[in-house]
């Protein structure tokens, strides 16, 4: 139909009404300037956290330089106070990791540096003075919480904090952190690491980060001191057990590389003042310095470059057991007995975790992964020589060093959830008392009272003991100096690795360009095995706080 | 009520009320989609004139050139005026159709003159009746000696030659008139102009009911109406287009599946010339130097097209053709919106002898849908980009024709843009920005046997992601392409037998010289660097008509990759039946392929990980394969489809395929740095970027095959003037198949169901508009994300949802001005159903890690002279 010359106005001007009446609503509707809402979609970093910054400062030798650059990085751990690595605590990994390179921080003083054309290494003469030198470092995100920044750098280029085998300082290194005696550190005392906050803290002890998220900012990271020892690396050599029955309990089968220990075993004589009498009780490993000399050179060279050629004895010190910068035998001594006082290098004995799928028929790199939930560590006795040297030695004065170290294992563990403190935590103990029949029987926890109280101090939880059978199945077997200078041994030189095809009978284990030697001493496990007596862990079973989680 | 009924109740409302104002507007003199429309005036105004009556079928015939303007419109009105015995109207149409300044205009300026000899013969037979005087001049509007196209010169018209009339019978010499008359006007035009014409899928023009591809085209009238301004919300009323905006400024596009974060099965051309990202293998859609002002036409191929057009037509072609220079009028389109969205757009054209331009300069900008921080926050850095852009352009494009003969043309010209972008990347770019200029030059010459091109483009941007953490970087890069693209094709069309043979040949070469930090450098372990790629390429296409009813079509290309080293072949085959002119049944069968972009076969990056001092190297190089190289993405084709265009009133097709996909390339599982490829000088500090690497990461061919069946319904219907209807359904079913030891999770995040409805609505008193209807199923997606310890992939549930969008626009002062307001997302609020998050009001995602896309408006205001 044609539209017609009046019909055409009446409607043009409904048209133009209804425009006009909607022309405005576009403006009124949404507002013309209103900003985009704002949204996160899942998984995606941008959820407000806690973040740390501040200026690194680093004071001791000129540095390396190689390939046209400055040897080693700073390395700057972030730990959760609940979560320290050893000896403080139990945390296997950092909640965060900082690196500030060498080309950056020693950038001020490149001309004091000479960079070989052949790119070979060049390191300052002995005599070269000091510098200090200084840049800025950050870290994020973080959960809420409280932390400690510990670092070092990486002097001589060799840290690598995705292989075990790698993952500490090691001597000429120099450490730090932020600390709260700085000016002390650099005369040599032990650091006191701050403790920072990030986030708004709670009243049951938690941070909560706000929605603007949480900065630090000005955290002082000083690196000053120089690590004089080697990292502690080691090879079980021996092992000894009672010759004594206990309660009609067969005599142990074991050698130095296959180390069992009953999940119910019984110390034939628990004397806390008989040193001499309680040592034959325990299950003892020797752990020697370095490697077997038919691994030495493989394990001196690439891609491992340990220190084992000559190996560097291990270095004995008293812990500070209450962390009160005092030596004293009344408070820094063993749980197990006053007479014995804590040495270092610690021994700990974690649990691994069994549950692990390997990804191909070649991948035995579950072999190395600890249980994580909950953790089980076993804490060894180190003996220096024989037990009762151990005890009679004044610790105050002197330092010695050996090329072993005797490990006694204790028939005992310690089960928490190092995620959550609030969690009670089980130590398990297998029996409450030796079996020396009455009335000379001695308790094993001497002071049950005393030992929980030491083991909250340490790890933050509150202790309950139980007296059953030990989870069975394999332990990692760890030395820590003090420094927190540590190694593990089940570890990656033992075995290969998913993506790391074995060859040779599992001796060599290959890249598509390169291969490298499997060092057998170095996959070695403690094994809690099969009890003697299964009615006893019938009826002692081990807890389920024990027990691995479930996996999703 | 629940949200759904809500939902429902909403839409039921909203298409009520859009069905009556379209019977309302019925009583009117309403007009529907402008094509259909005149190509129905066209066909009977012919009709009528063939019956010999002229007055009703030359009206016909001018509503068809009021509708739709073509020359041969305008030429066979003039036709018509001179055998109904209108001369001078006759000369006056002549006169219109020289003004469009076709190549035929010295032919008809000769007839002009001879019927200005006419009308001067019969005026001067007229006087001589009355009182014999010597013959007037001719009609006054041709000043002498000024002589523009399409007029005559007075001077031509040769009083000496006018013959006396001669006293006879009346009728008997107006019969003979009409016969000189027909003698010197000649044949009418029949050609059927309004003829939907693609040139996409056999690179020449063809109807689609001939084409061996669906083929869906957009028309100008479907862009204005709509009122979008990005192109890729103009694809998703396409059957089968998967269409998704991630951010404001970044949406991906691929079609009948296999959608991602930069979108990369899709080839999308600009006037046959490839807006292809070589570097990231996807589409900007916003760094285009045109927008949708300038568009004719968009033709979307559906089916694979390497047969044609080599790697990366994988799923589909996008042809975006521009208006032609020379064609329509200046004029000038500016809207705002909420949430500071702006668009603005200005063109002129014009066209002198054989000489024709179009100038066009743009602005847009759109804000993002969301962001992912709020202002204030302590614990992360962001970067300078303005937390709230999506994305903005501004852009201007020349283009230009010399016509040399009816057969030989050269368009040439370049386009600008100088673009900000706000886009989701792959791996942890998930809020990553492009900052720079994009250019592009080039030439295009069309003969009768032979076409060549030839274009340089050029991407020069600076990037980096939006923000991170304190102690993270930015990703601060330079990424630049150079592509040099040439191609020339030879054309044959000839008849054996009972055959007829129409050949295409090509060859083809490109250039891709691009650089990108994240790419091999020389300096950074990889001593050959970024190569630059030498592409080339050879084509043949045969389409063989066996008598009118069947055809078929045999394609084949092979392709220089340089990265394989090696040739890819990508063979196609259709046979189309057509039962009527207007039928067709099509089967096909074809592969394609996409090579590696640059981005996959050269990455080398290292992936600062959640722990600041740690990092991945995400490498094209693998550490852990010798000699390691990614193979194409591979898709096999069948396809079968029927197209009915039989009635003026309605068209439908339906379609079937089944695509087997193969290789697909995805983002490794990131494996750990062993002791051992430490041995051989792998991992530990990086002194570049001043982290510790732990891992490898990088791409791998998918060990599982996708089989995917699917179909597409489509129906366009113009029930009544005024009045134009669309709807289609298009069904996807992907079936994954699982290689042996494969531990891949399963995908599908491709839309069982996607249904897409409008109604468009145009009026003679000015009131025009269209509300579109779009709905898509739930999907599931398997996408990595960067967890402590690694990257790993997750599998994300994506809810259905539904788009509304309306348009509404009023035009004034003759057509010249129009008003309108648009809403997009209209539904914004209970679009996302099943969704339980707090958010849920933002509106619903298109990508697990997208932008809650919300309800915007804008108005505009658009005028042309």
């Amino acid at each position: 139909m044609a539209s017609t010359p009046s019909a055409a106005p009446s409607r043009r001007a409904l048209g133009a009404r209804l425009l006009l009446a909607l022309a405005p609503a576009w403006v009124t509707a949404g507002g013309a300037c209103a900003l985009p809402d704002v949204y996160l979609p899942p998984d995606q970093a941008g959820s407000p956290a806690g973040a740390l910054s501040g200026d690194l400062t680093y004071a001791g030798p000129l540095p390396c330089t190689e390939n046209g650059h400055v040897v080693g990085a700073a390395a700057l751990e972030i730990f959760d106070v609940k979560l320290l690595p050893p000896p403080e605590g139990l945390g296997t990994t950092a909640a965060s990791l900082a690196a500030v390179g060498g080309d950056v921080l020693f950038g001020g003083v490149v001309d004091r540096l000479t960079f070989k054309t052949d790119g070979t290494r060049w390191c300052p003469d002995a005599g070269t003075p000091p510098v200090t030198v200084s840049s800025p470092w950050g870290v994020g995100p973080l959960v809420g919480g409280l932390y400690e920044v510990r670092g070092f750098y990486d002097y001589d280029g060799n840290f690598d904090p995705t292989l075990s085998i790698a993952r500490t300082p090691t001597r000429g290194d120099i450490g730090g952190g932020a600390i709260d005696n700085a000016p002390q550190v650099l005369m040599g005392a032990a650091p006191v690491y701050r403790r920072i906050g990030l986030g708004a803290p709670q009243a049951n002890g938690a941070f909560t980060i706000p929605p603007e998220g949480s900065l630090v900012s000005g955290v002082a990271v000083t690196l000053g001191l120089s690590l004089p020892l080697d990292i502690p690396v080691f090879h079980a050599t021996d092992v000894h057990y009672s010759p004594i029955t206990c309660n009609g309990a067969p005599v142990l089968e074991s050698d130095a590389t296959h180390v069992v220990m009953p999940s119910d075993y019984m110390l034939p004589v628990f004397d806390p003042f008989a040193p001499d009498k309680t040592e034959p009780s325990l299950v003892r490993m020797t752990l020697t310095t370095g490697l077997p000399t038919a691994e030495q050179g493989a394990g001196a060279a690439s891609p491992f470059g340990l220190p084992v050629q000559p190996p560097s004895n291990f270095a004995f010190s008293w812990q500070d057991v209450n962390g009160d910068g005092m030596l004293d035998l009344g408070t820094d001594h063993v749980p197990d007995s006053a007479l014995i006082p804590s040495l270092f290098p610690l021994a700990i004995f974690a649990k691994l975790d069994d549950t692990y799928k390997p990804l191909t028929p070649d991948d035995h790199s579950g072999d190395l992964v600890p249980q994580a939930a909950p953790v089980v560590i076993l804490q060894g006795l180190t003996i220096y020589k024989d037990l009762t040297t151990t005890a009679s030695s004044d610790w105050s004065m002197t330092q010695p060093t050996r090329d072993s170290v005797i490990v006694g294992v204790r028939p005992a563990v310690l089960c928490l959830d190092p995620t959550d403190q609030t969690k009670v935590a089980k130590l398990v103990v297998t029996h409450d008392t030796d079996c020396v029949p009455a009335p000379a029987t001695h308790k094993v926890l001497t002071d049950e009272a005393g030992t929980k109280n030491a083991l909250k101090k340490q790890f933050g939880h509150d202790v309950e003991v139980v007296y059953a059978c030990l989870p069975e199945g394999r332990y990692a077997m760890n030395l820590v100096y003090g420094t927190g200078q540590a190694w593990t041994v089940p570890n990656e030189a033992g075995v290969c690795a998913h993506g790391e095809p074995s060859k040779d009978g599992n001796t060599t284990c290959t890249a598509a360009s390169a291969s490298r030697p499997v060092l057998p001493s170095q996959d070695v496990v403690l094994t809690i095995g099969k009890p003697v007596h299964p009615e006893y862990c019938a009826a002692h079973p081990v807890p389920a706080e024990c027990l691995p989680a479930p996996k999703k | 009520m629940s949200i759904l009924h809500r939902h429902r109740s909403a839409l039921s409302s909203l298409v009520a009320s859009a069905l009556a104002l379209a019977a309302v507007l019925h009583g009117g003199d309403a007009l529907a989609d402008a094509r259909t429309e005149a190509r129905r005036h066209f066909k009977s105004g012919m009709q009528l004139v063939a019956q010999k009556r002229f007055v009703d079928g030359i009206r016909e015939l001018e509503k068809a050139y009021e509708i739709a303007p073509h020359p041969n419109v305008a030429f066979n009105i003039a036709q018509a005026q001179a055998e109904g015995g209108s001369l001078d109207l006759a000369v006056k149409a002549y006169k219109t159709y020289l003004a469009s300044d076709p190549p035929d205009r010295e032919e008809v300026q000769k007839i002009m003159v001879q019927l200005q000899e006419k009308i001067a013969a019969q005026k001067a037979a007229e006087q001589a009746a009355r009182e014999p005087k010597p013959p007037e001049p001719p009609p006054s509007d041709v000043k002498p000696g000024e002589v523009k196209p399409g007029e005559v010169k007075p001077a031509e018209v040769k009083p000496a030659e006018v013959k006396p009339s001669e006293p006879a019978n009346a009728a008997a010499q107006q019969e003979k008139d009409r016969q000189d008359t027909e003698k010197i006007v000649g044949q009418a035009r029949t050609e059927d102009i309004y003829q939907e014409t693609v040139v996409t899928a056999s690179r020449g023009a063809q109807s689609p009911l001939d084409s061996p591809n669906s083929t869906t085209i957009i028309t100008r009238q479907d862009i204005r109406l709509s009122g979008q301004t990005r192109i890729p919300e103009l694809l998703r009323r396409v059957a089968g287009m998967d269409v998704m905006q991630i951010t404001g400024g970044d949406s991906n596009v691929s079609m009948r599946g296999f959608n991602s974060r930069l979108a990369n099965k899709l080839l999308v051309l600009l006037d046959g010339r490839s807006v292809y990202n070589d570097i990231l293998g996807s589409t900007f859609w916003e760094t285009l130097t045109v927008d949708v002002d300038q568009i004719e036409r968009i033709e979307v191929v559906r089916g694979p097209g390497s047969a044609l057009y080599g790697a990366d037509a994988f799923a589909g072609v996008v042809n975006i053709i521009t208006i032609a220079p020379g064609e329509g009028k200046p004029g000038f389109h500016m809207g705002v919106g909420d949430h500071e969205q702006l668009y603005g757009s200005g063109w002129a054209s014009g066209r002198e002898g054989d000489f024709a331009y179009r100038a066009s300069v743009g602005y847009t900008r759109y804000p993002r849908w969301t962001r992912e921080f709020a202002d204030g926050r302590r614990d992360v850095v962001a970067s300078g980009f303005n937390q709230n852009l999506g994305a903005e352009n501004l852009r201007a494009d020349l283009r230009m024709t010399e016509r040399f003969d009816k057969n030989n043309t050269l368009t040439f010209g370049g386009g600008f843009a100088r673009v900000a972008l706000n886009l989701y990347g792959i791996g942890p770019f998930n809020d990553y920005q492009l900052t720079g200029n994009v250019l592009d030059v080039g030439a295009d010459y069309k003969g009768k046997y032979l076409n060549a091109r030839a274009y340089f483009s050029r991407l020069d941007t600076a990037s980096g992601v939006n923000y991170s953490y304190t102690g993270h970087t930015l990703y601060p890069s330079h990424p630049q392409q150079n592509v040099f693209n040439a191609e020339v094709e030879y054309i044959h069309d000839f008849t054996t037998g009972p055959l007829h043979h129409d050949i295409h040949a090509g060859l083809g070469y490109r250039l891709k010289d691009i650089s990108w930090e994240y790419l091999q450098q020389t300096s950074s372990g990889y001593p050959e660097g970024t190569p630059i790629e030498h592409h080339g390429s050879a084509y043949v296409q045969d389409t063989i008509k066996i008598g009118s009813k069947v055809s078929i079509v045999a394609s084949g290309r092979a392709d220089y990759v340089p990265y394989l080293k090696r040739l890819v072949g990508s063979p196609r085959g259709s046979v189309v039946i057509k039962p009527t002119d207007r039928q067709a049944v099509r089967f096909s069968g074809s592969t394609a392929f996409r090579t590696p972009s640059f981005l996959e076969s050269y990455l080398a990056l290292p992936i600062q990980l959640q722990l600041p001092g740690v990092e991945l190297t995400s490498a094209s190089k693998r550490e852990d394969v010798k000699d390691f190289i990614l193979q194409p993405e591979q898709i096999t084709s069948a396809e079968a489809s029927y197209l009915n265009q039989q009635s003026d009133f309605f068209e439908f097709e339906v379609t079937a395929y089944y695509n087997r996909v193969t290789n697909l390339i995805e983002l490794a599982v990131n494996r750990n740095v062993t002791l051992a490829e430490k041995a051989g000088g792998l991992g530990g500090f990086d002194t570049t970027t001043g982290r510790y690497n732990a891992a490898y990461g990088g791409w791998n061919n998918s060990a599982d095959v996708y089989n995917v069946f699917g179909g597409e319904l489509g129906l366009r219907t113009y029930p009544v003037e005024g009045l134009d209807l669309f709807a289609n359904y298009a069904i996807n079913y992907t079936q994954q198949q699982h290689a042996a030891g494969s531990t891949e999770l399963d995908d599908q995040r491709t839309s069982h169901h996607k249904i897409n409805f409008g109604v468009q609505v145009r009026t003679r008193f000015g009131l025009n508009g269209e509300i579109t209807f779009h709905y898509q199923s739930p999907q599931v997606w398997n996408e990595q994300v960067a967890r402590p310890t690694g990257i790993f992939y997750q599998q994300y549930n994506l809810p259905a949802y539904t788009l509304l969008n309306a348009r509404v626009g009023y035009r004034f002062l003759k057509d010249k001005a129009e008003i309108s307001a648009v809403v997009y997302n209209a539904l914004a609020e209970v679009s996302a159903i099943g969704d339980n998050d707090a958010s849920h009001g933002l509106g619903p995602q298109m990508h697990p890690f997208g932008n809650r896309v919300g309800r915007r408006l804008m108005g505009f205001f658009s005028y042309s002279l």
